[in-house]
């Protein structure tokens, strides 16, 4: 999620790789690190 | 807390990411120093369209003096590298440059700053956001997003 907070550049929210070191099941690791590495793709619409 | 730390905008008068680093490394502004090897600052090109903030050092971090150096680093450089981001094209740093614990035996475990310690360190963040101007700031978990979306902090207009 892309915040626009007032006086700074987009803030884009994602989660703390530690908590996917939390997280015992490994396939819910898995999920939640895909879905971290989506968060960090929208970083490039903001580049371009 | 202190007033005069929550002024909107107030940062430090540094030049530049080493000239602020090298103030950062004595900082007393709040007691986390006493217990922290050292302040571990951000790191990457003043350039940087991307700043990464982090909550603060872990344990790794606080005995290398670099953020993100631990195993919540290496997931980071490997989601990094699957978006097809460049780590060294970013600037990585932490909400608070100390790292806070509490010892377990011979183990050092992670405690979280509490809002004092945050509003008192996020003068550096502050000051590095506006030496950078990046175009985007990535909020790594709950700490660092509550933090840059609050009322409290934000860049003078000038540096916008």
């Amino acid at each position: 999620m892309i915040f626009h907070p007032e006086n700074l550049p987009p803030v884009l929210v994602t989660i703390h790789p530690s908590y996917i070191l939390r997280i015992r099941d490994r396939a819910a690791a898995n999920a939640e690190r895909m879905k971290f590495v989506q968060d960090l793709n929208q970083i490039k619409q903001v580049l371009t | 807390m202190n007033k005069p730390d929550l002024i909107e905008g107030e940062t430090a008068s540094a030049k530049s990411l080493g000239e602020l680093n090298g103030q950062a490394q004595h900082c007393k502004r709040c007691d986390l120093y006493k217990h922290a090897t050292q302040t571990v600052f951000g790191e990457g090109p003043e350039q940087a369209d991307v700043v990464l903030v982090g909550e603060q050092p872990g344990d790794r971090e606080d005995v290398v003096g670099r953020p993100f150096v631990g195993p919540a680093g290496a997931i980071l450089n490997a989601s990094l590298i699957m978006a097809g981001i460049d780590r060294d094209r970013c600037y990585i740093t932490n909400t608070v440059k100390h790292f806070k614990s509490t010892q377990r035996g011979k183990r050092r475990l992670h405690s979280k700053p509490n809002a004092g310690e945050i509003q008192r360190c996020s003068w550096w963040l502050r000051s590095e956001l506006k030496l950078i101007e990046p175009k985007i700031i990535v909020a790594l978990g709950g700490t660092a997003a509550a933090h840059l979306r609050g009322k409290t902090f934000g860049l003078p207009r000038t540096a916008a």
